[in-house]
């Protein structure tokens, strides 16, 4: 040891000292140190960020993720790539969950009625209800150990349904009559040559999105000349059917006889064309019938059925709420029909898998409800899941919890469930909790937790909790704790599984990983007879309006994003709305109907009316009105002021704090809209209902988006005659940030177009001739060159960071954004700040619209935007203090404690990605413990702006210098390419000829730069979109 | 000027200088009301942040700017009426100069404050200016920016000399006619001049070269302030034509405010009827026609010149700014600098006090709108459309504009109690000495 004090040492007083300082200086704030540990571990860094592997636990999918802490307290949460589920990338809800972790609507601890009990009591009482008759469980979906000690804890008396408002159920239901099984198989979309989907929202919510997109990108993604096809067949178009190469437009119900019409053109060349009975069943459904039927033209119906066949292996998958329109599971036996038709079980649809996917049958849970209202339970236990908020007032359920004798809930957070029980034991959030998932048959997966308990809230782990109650009831546990619990189980497992060497290696080697992981034995299935029956035969009619409720990104029916700002603040891809629900309504009903953009419309069903902003759009069918789930909370919720509608010319004055805790609805519950009637054959929630009455109500609606497009009205479509040509952005596309091409072009058939012609026109300074013009600079660069003692001008010592989107993976689903807000404490402003134009977000998903040249059918398309880097900015030559200024690695470097706010750069940005401070933006309690201490909170009037996570670029280069080498390609991750599902984003250094962004810039046919002719030169280079015969959905 | 005489000209002028009665102290309440709301917002702004602005994300330089621009144009006429047309000789000048002068150095004065009152950070101006210091941190010459503080400070420094010079031997007049302490305040800032032929020798050399000086400037300060946007990249910024449109386009509005400020001059002090004669005033206008000429080409240039160059987003601005959300101010503009002048070319009109003001008027609306128009539509269409913008007007930038207007006034209200409102010496130099014989023939 050498003399004095080492490095470790250092650290250690430092600590000490930091934490004494901060214990005295802030009192009112329920963390108090700056590093929250007495004796840190002893591999402890102040500075350096660790990562747990754990498990998702925001939605049933079950993803690995990896949450990353500094300074002991969760900052984000990443996909893990090692788990074969989700392979690295996160959803929004899921890099969210970190919300919920920090949530301002957190419970602070057991409390009967807002008034405090103790832990023990409050068990105790629990307990004593157990014991003395039948209890109700009604919790959210764990696939895992958990369930068997549920079991033990709550006495064979007890009932215990999961609940999940995604209609799973119906897939289910459709395969057990189908084919005599009801898991929920691998959908092997990766496999497939073309997908259609029926309705099946895999981008949003359907099983899991993560997975699929992944599938999906690997499918449908230009490579070597080839590409998938994607049909989606759907009254909504939505993100998944943005990223289609065809959108059949049907109405609610119809989908069942398109897949059945599908499957009676195929049947002739089918190994099942001998099935007699199949073969009589589906003559019902002769492509002339069913094209009168649904009104699709008979050409469209014979192109599917062609597409479907042609391509060798396929896959057809249905589901999602807008298909559980009554007739959900039909529809799921008629795909399953198709399926075994085209061949694909066994191949594409792979039984063996076992998702552990969705909840118990609302039927089930409609009958808890009838027995809750008998007074047939002592008590009913409800465990983070809300549905009070989830489900239609017709399901009774408040009513009914009223009736019941004793009603604890134990959420985390304080939800609308919660405010009805005469108990809450708030449990541990998922990151501070231990558990494990067994998400499908080969892959299980731990979950640990990433922090101690956030301090100032009172909370157990739900597995302790439980541990407790069956301790209680006499069980025999021997685990002291959930977690030895766990432990126990993982022993049994690992002799389960046959994995030699000690558990304790074991334990590690899964906890360091995520799980244990392996593959499962794909099987095949057999087509029944039950699944061509009559009663098997579509017959829903569809209204003459109809409503659906979507599912979006953000957002879905059991509402856990409600409450979550970041889920709130980022647009919803297609509409670009934010902080509000919507009705999207189609212009050609708009026009029927007299509704424009922007009103505010008054909807009427069965059930109720609502007042919502008229969304007028191509992406939704004529004669349907489609409207989001997952909205109008009402929960504690950080709440920002407003000065809308207040005068210019008399001053508000704020001077308390902007953001207050207090409850506030943000939009509108679409459960409300619906009735309870379930599909009478898997008991799931009817989505749809019949609209009453529809009209505006003669006001403006407050509907707010970031699109510069949508804010004024600028779509000609909007204020006027709605045609197709008209609407869309008019000069989206034509301006060049999203190009396209087709596949004949990109391999050399077919009319190749090179963009618009006045393109040309535009001048360049590569043109050699011009060097003369630069004879000055050149000196100049000469002057330094000799000044620093080089032999030659050198503009980037090693690493020049560069960057390639890839726009034919990209679907838009926003994950990035969040992941972006995430990293880079990127304040949420509120919706009236998002309409004066002052959000933060440094990357954006662009949406443009635009009419098909030869087809006039309106395409979507997305675009991730974020700061170029530009080599010749623009922003860099006008700050009069070079406050951002390019830095030797090609980062357009922005010092923040530099600016003084001129916001010229913001003026001068070709790409306008640049965000100014308007105000010291906060980030109420506890939220801001998320933040992330890597990167500056910036104050008011400073610039800011993406800066290609350099912090993270930050992290990589120590640690490479720590161990004396170079940064390996792929090792920098930015926070937005870490959790794109379909790796759209490649992000390396351009000097290494081997790195992967440099391969693929020097390589692609594709590649272009947006606003080239401006001569900024971004480090962006935007693959081209590549579409089947230049059209899209 | 047939009755105007040595000894009237001191008296109608000095008469000025009497001290203020009560319609001066009413107007001076409510100038400093007006500048109390400006300080209260600009103080409301620095602690809470520029939210209280329209500015926002695409639009990012809004009323603030424009105050600057429009200030900054008003401060051109006085230094073209007291040096350019003090060196071509133009003899309109003399009677008006010196309120001109006075408004300029104020007008300058107020634009000045925006760029301090626009940044996001003020309590770091000093940022701005290129100072030795220990971090070795300097200014980027590169950003049009820093040429703007070097071009406005160069400009006000200017004006000021050259106001004060010129202000020198009528305070020597002030000081003759007064006594006591005044006299001694006079007789110091007068700087002990007596009106010796040696005096009046040196004197008016060094007016001149002073007129030289300004001269230039004239034309600099506005090209440069027009850099500011001319040197981006932005459609409807990057444009050849800024530097000479702005500086018409200044004049023009120059002239405006010199009718606007000397028409109730004239009318509150009665002597000055005398002395600035309608004629001048007619000269005025007839500037007016002449700049507003030039405007107008101006702007009509710009959209041929989008439409003839074919390029997307030029033209895409362009036509934004007459049928997009913002257009309102686009046809305020126009019709207050290129159609109201247009009564100008009627002499009855041109010489009647109540046309000139209206349009005076109208026309200082029309400068704000333009430069409204040039920093806002501008930034609100350009290349993204995605990034496309709204302006919306906030009570913190209402209220620091009508705080300007205060600050303006009250320097003005102050001059004219303080200082000689017209060139008593300048004046007289036009007059037929008073010489014994000519009393008696």
């Amino acid at each position: 040891m050498t003399k004095g004090i080492n490095r470790r040492d250092f650290f250690k007083v430092a600590a000490v000292s930091g934490a004494a300082a901060a214990v005295a200086s802030c009192k009112g704030d329920p963390v108090e140190e700056i590093i929250p540990m007495l004796v840190p571990p002893s591999e402890y860094v102040p500075g350096a960020t660790f990562s747990f592997a754990t498990t998702c636990q925001e939605c049933s999918a079950n993803c690995g993720m990896v949450l990353r802490t500094r300074e002991a307290r969760a900052i984000k949460a990443e996909g893990n790539p090692h788990h074969p589920i989700n392979q690295g990338s996160l959803c929004p809800t899921g890099q969210a969950s970190l919300q919920g972790m920090y949530s301002p609507s957190r419970s602070k601890g057991p409390n009967q009625k807002g008034k405090a009990v103790a832990w023990d009591a409050g068990i105790a009482q629990v307990a004593a209800k157990v014991k003395s008759g039948n209890t109700l469980y009604i919790g959210s979906q764990r696939s895992g150990s958990f369930g068997k000690l549920l079991k033990s804890a709550l006495g064979a008396k007890s009932d215990i349904l999961t609940f999940d408002m995604n209609p799973v159920g119906s897939i289910r239901k459709g395969n057990e009559i189908a084919f005599g099984t009801t898991e929920v198989p691998h959908y092997a979309i990766d496999k497939a040559k073309v997908l259609i989907g029926f309705g099946a929202d895999f981008m949003e919510s359907w099983l899991n999105s993560q997975m699929h997109m992944r599938a999906y990108s690997s499918m449908h993604a230009f490579s070597h000349g080839e590409k998938g096809k994607f049909v989606h067949v759907s009254p909504h178009l939505g993100l998944t059917g943005a990223s289609a190469d065809q959108w059949v437009a049907v109405k609610p119900g119809q989908e069942t006889q398109i897949a059945l019409s599908i499957a009676n053109q195929l049947l002739a060349k089918s190994a099942l064309s001998g099935n007699e009975a199949l073969k009589s069943y589906l003559e019902g459904f002769e492509v002339e019938t069913v094209a009168k039927a649904t009104g699709i033209s008979a050409e469209v119906l014979k192109e599917l059925a062609m597409d479907f066949a042609k391509g060798g292996e396929s896959l057809a998958i249905a589901g999602g709420p807008v298909a559980s329109n009554g007739e959900g599971t039909k529809l799921q036996v008629a795909v399953n029909i198709l399926n075994a038709v085209a061949g694909n079980v066994g191949k594409t649809v792979q039984f063996g898998a076992n998702y552990q996917v969705g909840g118990s049958s609302l039927a089930d849970v409609q009958a808890a409800i009838g027995k809750i209202a008998k007074g047939a339970y002592s008590a009913v236990i409800i465990e983070n899941v809300n549905p009070a908020y989830a489900l239609p007032k017709g399901s009774g359920f408040k009513e009914a919890l009223a009736k019941a004798p004793f009603v604890v809930s134990l959420s985390t957070e304080e939800d609308e469930t919660s405010a009805l029980a005469h108990l809450h034991l708030p449990t541990s959030h998922a990151v501070e909790s231990w558990g494990d998932a067994n998400p499908r048959s080969g892959v299980f997966s731990v979950q640990q937790p990433a922090m101690a308990k956030l301090p100032g809230y009172d909370t157990q782990e739900l597995g302790d909790l439980l541990l407790a109650f069956a301790k209680q009831q006499g069980a025999a546990e021997s685990a002291a704790s959930y977690q030895d619990y766990i432990k126990q189980a993982w022993a049994g497992y690992q002799k389960d599984w046959g994995v030699s060497g000690s558990f304790e290696d074991f334990w590690k080697a899964s906890l360091q990983k995520g799980g244990h992981f392996g593959d499962f034995k794909v099987s095949g299935a057999t087509l029944k007879s039950a699944a061509y029956s009559d009663a098997m035969a579509p017959k829903l009619q569809a209204a003459a309006l109809s409503l659906v409720t979507m599912n979006t990104t953000m957002h879905d029916a059991n509402g856990t994003g409600g409450n979550k700002s970041w889920l709130l603040e980022i647009p919803d891809p297609t509409t670009q709305l934010v902080w509000d629900s919507w009705m999207e309504i189609n212009a050609e009903t708009a026009v029927s109907l007299g509704i424009n953009h922007g009103d505010l419309v008054e909807l009427k069903t069965a059930q109720g009316t609502q007042k919502l902003s008229a969304y007028v759009t191509y992406g939704v069918a004529d004669g349907v009105v489609a409207v989001p789930n997952g909205l109008g909370r009402e929960v504690p919720f950080p709440t920002y002021v407003s000065t809308r509608n207040k005068s210019i010319f008399l001053p508000h004055v704020e001077m308390a704090a902007d953001v207050t805790i207090k409850p506030l609805r943000v939009g509108e519950r679409a459960a409300d809209l619906l009735d309870f009637t379930l599909d009478a054959n898997s008991g799931e929630l009817v989505y749809v209902a019949e609209v009453k009455s529809l009209k505006a109500t003669g006001e403006e609606a407050y509907m707010v988006s970031p699109n510069g497009v949508d804010q004024h009205h600028d779509i000609a479509g909007l204020t006027g005659e709605y045609t197709k040509a008209k609407a869309g952005d008019r000069s989206g596309k034509d301006r060049g940030f999203v190009q396209t091409a087709s596949v004949e072009e990109m391999s050399g058939h077919g009319h190749v177009e090179h963009g618009h012609h006045l393109r040309k026109r535009h001048y360049t300074t590569d043109n050699p001739s011009n060097t003369d013009f630069y004879q000055e600079r050149a000196a100049d660069v000469a002057y330094h060159t000799e000044w620093s003692g080089r032999d030659k001008p050198v503009y980037y010592e090693n690493n020049k960071w560069e960057m390639a989107i890839d726009l034919d993976r990209c679907t838009g689903c926003s994950a990035c954004v969040v992941a972006c807000y995430a990293e880079n404490n990127i304040p949420v402003v509120g919706k009236e700040r998002n309409l004066n134009g002052r959000e933060m977000s440094w990357l954006r998903i662009a949406r443009y619209q635009e009419p098909n040249h030869e087809t006039g059918a309106l395409e979507t398309y997305f675009t991730p935007e974020m700061c170029g880097q530009c080599a010749n900015a623009g922003c860099e030559p006008v700050c009069p203090v070079y406050a951002t200024y390019h830095n030797d690695e090609g980062i357009n470097a922005m010092v923040y404690n530099r600016c003084v706010g001129t916001r010229y750069c913001l003026n001068n940005c070709a790409y306008k990605q640049r965000r100014f401070n308007w105000r010291t933006y906060e980030f109420p309690a506890p939220l801001h413990m998320q933040l992330n201490p890597g990167v500056t909170v910036r104050e008011k009037g400073v610039m800011e702006k993406c800066n290609f996570c350099y912090t993270r670029i930050r992290d990589v280069k120590d640690a490479a210098k720590d161990q004396g080498r170079e940064i390996f390609d792929g090792e920098v991750l930015t926070a937005c390419q870490q959790t794109c599902p379909t790796d759209a984003i490649t992000f390396g250094n351009i000097k290494d000829p081997k790195a992967k962004v440099t391969q693929i810039k020097s390589t692609t046919k594709r590649g272009y730069t947006q606003l080239e002719e401006v001569n900024y030169k971004p480090a962006i280079t935007y693959l081209k979109k590549i579409n089947h015969d230049n059209r899209k959905a | 000027m047939s009755n105007v005489t040595y000894a009237s000209i001191n008296d109608d002028i000095l008469y000025s200088l009497r001290p203020p009665g009560k319609s001066w102290f009413a107007s001076m309440a409510i100038i400093l009301t007006m500048l109390g709301m400006g300080i209260f917002a600009f103080g409301y702004q620095i602690r809470h942040g520029m939210e209280g602005s329209g500015i926002n994300n695409p639009i990012g330089w809004g009323v603030y700017i424009t105050n600057f621009v429009f200030w900054v144009g008003i401060g051109h006429a006085g230094t073209l009426i007291s040096a350019v047309l003090y060196l071509v000789r133009a003899p309109f000048r003399t009677s008006i100069y010196r309120a001109s002068e006075a408004m300029t150095v104020f007008a300058v004065m107020t634009a000045a404050l925006f760029p301090l009152i626009h940044i996001g950070r003020v309590w770091n101006f000093y940022w701005l200016i290129p100072y030795p210091n220990q971090r070795l941190l300097w200014v980027n010459f590169k950003s049009p920016l820093l040429w703007d503080v070097f071009a406005v400070n160069t400009y006000m420094s200017v004006s000021i000399l050259f106001f004060l010079v010129g202000l020198v031997p009528d305070f020597a007049v002030v000081r003759d006619e007064s006594k006591g302490l005044k006299r001694v305040f006079y007789g110091i800032i007068s700087l002990g001049f007596r009106g010796t032929n040696h005096e009046w020798k040196h004197y008016m050399r060094a007016y001149l070269l002073f007129a030289a000086i300004a001269t230039p400037l004239v034309f600099s300060v506005h090209s440069i302030v027009s850099w500011d946007f001319a040197m981006s990249s932005i459609p409807g910024w990057h444009t050849t034509i800024f530097p000479p449109y702005f500086v018409a386009g200044a004049i023009f509005s120059g002239c405006a405010m010199v009718l606007t400020l000397l028409l109730p001059l004239r009318a509150i002090f009665p002597g000055f009827r005398d002395i600035i004669e309608m004629k001048d005033m007619e000269a005025m206008a007839k500037m007016i026609l002449f700049t507003g000429a030039i405007v107008t080409y101006a702007y009509l240039i710009e959209f041929f010149i989008a439409y003839y160059s074919g390029a997307r987003y030029e033209k895409a601005l362009f036509w934004f700014r007459p049928f997009g959300d913002l257009k309102i101010f686009f046809f305020l503009m126009f019709f207050c600098n290129c159609i109201s002048p247009l009564p100008l070319w009627n002499k009855k009109l041109r010489t009647n006090v109540y046309a000139l003001f209206i349009i005076s008027i109208l026309i200082n609306i029309g400068m704000w709108m333009e430069r409204f128009n040039i920093v806002v539509t501008s930034l609100a269409h350009d290349f993204d459309p995605y990034a496309w913008g709204f302006y919306k007007f906030e009570w913190v930038e209402m209220w620091i504009t009508i705080g300007s207007f205060g600050w303006f006034s009250m320097w003005f209200f102050i001059f004219v109690k303080i200082m000689p409102s017209l060139a008593v010496m300048e004046l007289k130099e036009a007059l037929n000495p008073p010489l014994r014989s000519a009393q008696h023939e």
